[in-house]
């Protein structure tokens, strides 16, 4: 599916969603209605031996910074790589990804993630507090060092 | 025959032959794999090419082809000769490759209490140092022009938050320092405007 012409020999399709973590703050989570503060964590990582990719997804929903967690979900998403071989690498050996992958990586964790989130809450307190829309390309910096 | 139909006949085919090989022979052919790939990996990392390899263990290079096809079935006395021509532990051999990570970032995104009120407009946004951004709304059909909604957004006198859309925001937990010069913080400057939603990005 991430075939572009800046990656013509490089595939991947989505093949495993892990819930790895969940939880609910229920009576803290009956007294939220306004607005939601979503704390957001990405590890994006590739398996050399397994050929995947594998991202890592976790969110904090609080009603505002240093306020108690209302709700927790962590998902690891793997991913299959085809075309693996044409991956370049640095002169440490470490693969090198494109970032049209990594962009593409990122938006369909997040997305997904999205609706994870939105079919635990249903019916709950938290019924509407949908994680927002986010511009995988403009959001954060990546912290790991090149 | 279109090529969907094609490729859907191929993987059916692929995938009865997958089922006629037990798990036992999936996971032997999987682990000669990686035991090769992992030799073959420790044979580059050390700046060696095949044929210096095979003077290394005494073994003509076409072995070493053979070798890291893939398919060898290696016994102990040879794992132990090329972990001693590798100068590596013989378990170095079988210890799988950590996950090289490639993106890691952690931020914030906020959503707005006005969610199911689309009909509320942006009045404007107040800078506070102290606060962050408190954004007032009002409602276009009231008669008085009257605060109707007030959203205050902490944390987000920080460079790197943008504004994602009029209803929520995103940003880094903490402020970000650049090793190097980042032409993209730039972009992410944000000033107070007054009729806007108070970050221009």
């Amino acid at each position: 599916m991430s075939k572009t012409k800046e990656n013509p020999n490089i595939d991947f399709h989505l093949a495993q969603i892990e819930e790895v973590g969940f939880s609910m703050n229920l009576p803290e989570a009956s007294k939220a209605s306004a607005g939601f503060q979503f704390n957001i964590f990405l590890e994006a990582g590739v398996n050399p031996d397994k050929r995947r990719f594998v991202v890592d997804n976790r969110v904090e929903i609080r009603t505002e910074v240093n306020e108690p967690l209302l709700a927790h979900l962590i998902v690891r998403y793997i991913f299959d790589l085809v075309g693996f071989e044409n991956l370049k690498k640095n002169k440490k050996g470490v693969h090198i990804i494109p970032p049209s992958i990594q962009l593409a990586l990122n938006t369909i964790a997040l997305s997904t993630t999205r609706g994870l989130l939105f079919a635990r809450f249903k019916g709950t307190p938290l019924h509407n507090a949908i994680l927002p829309l986010i511009d995988a390309s403009n959001f954060s910096v990546n912290e790991v060092e090149d | 025959m279109n090529k969907e139909h094609q490729k859907e006949e191929q993987t059916s085919v692929l995938d009865a032959i997958l089922e006629r090989i037990s798990l036992s022979d999936q996971r032997k052919t999987e682990d000669r794999m990686l035991l090769a790939a992992k030799i073959d990996d420790l044979i580059k990392g050390r700046g060696l090419t095949k044929t210096g390899f095979a003077s290394l263990v005494g073994q003509r290079p076409s072995v070493i082809s053979k070798w890291l096809s893939g398919t060898h079935n290696f016994t102990q006395d040879t794992l132990t000769e090329i972990s001693l021509a590798l100068d590596v532990p013989l378990m170095e051999l079988f210890k799988k490759k950590e996950p090289e990570l490639f993106f890691k970032a952690e931020f914030s995104v906020g959503s707005g209490v006005f969610m199911s009120h689309s009909h509320l407009r942006p009045l404007g946004g107040l800078l506070e140092p102290a606060l962050g951004i408190t954004h007032y709304w009002h409602d276009p059909n009231s008669p008085a022009l009257a605060v109707t909604g007030i959203l205050s957004v902490p944390q987000h006198i920080i460079p790197d938050w943008v504004v994602l859309s009029s209803m929520s925001w995103a940003g880094n937990n903490a402020v970000y320092y650049p090793k190097k010069k980042d032409p993209t913080l730039e972009r992410h400057s944000h000033t107070a405007e007054e009729d806007n939603y108070a970050i221009k990005v």
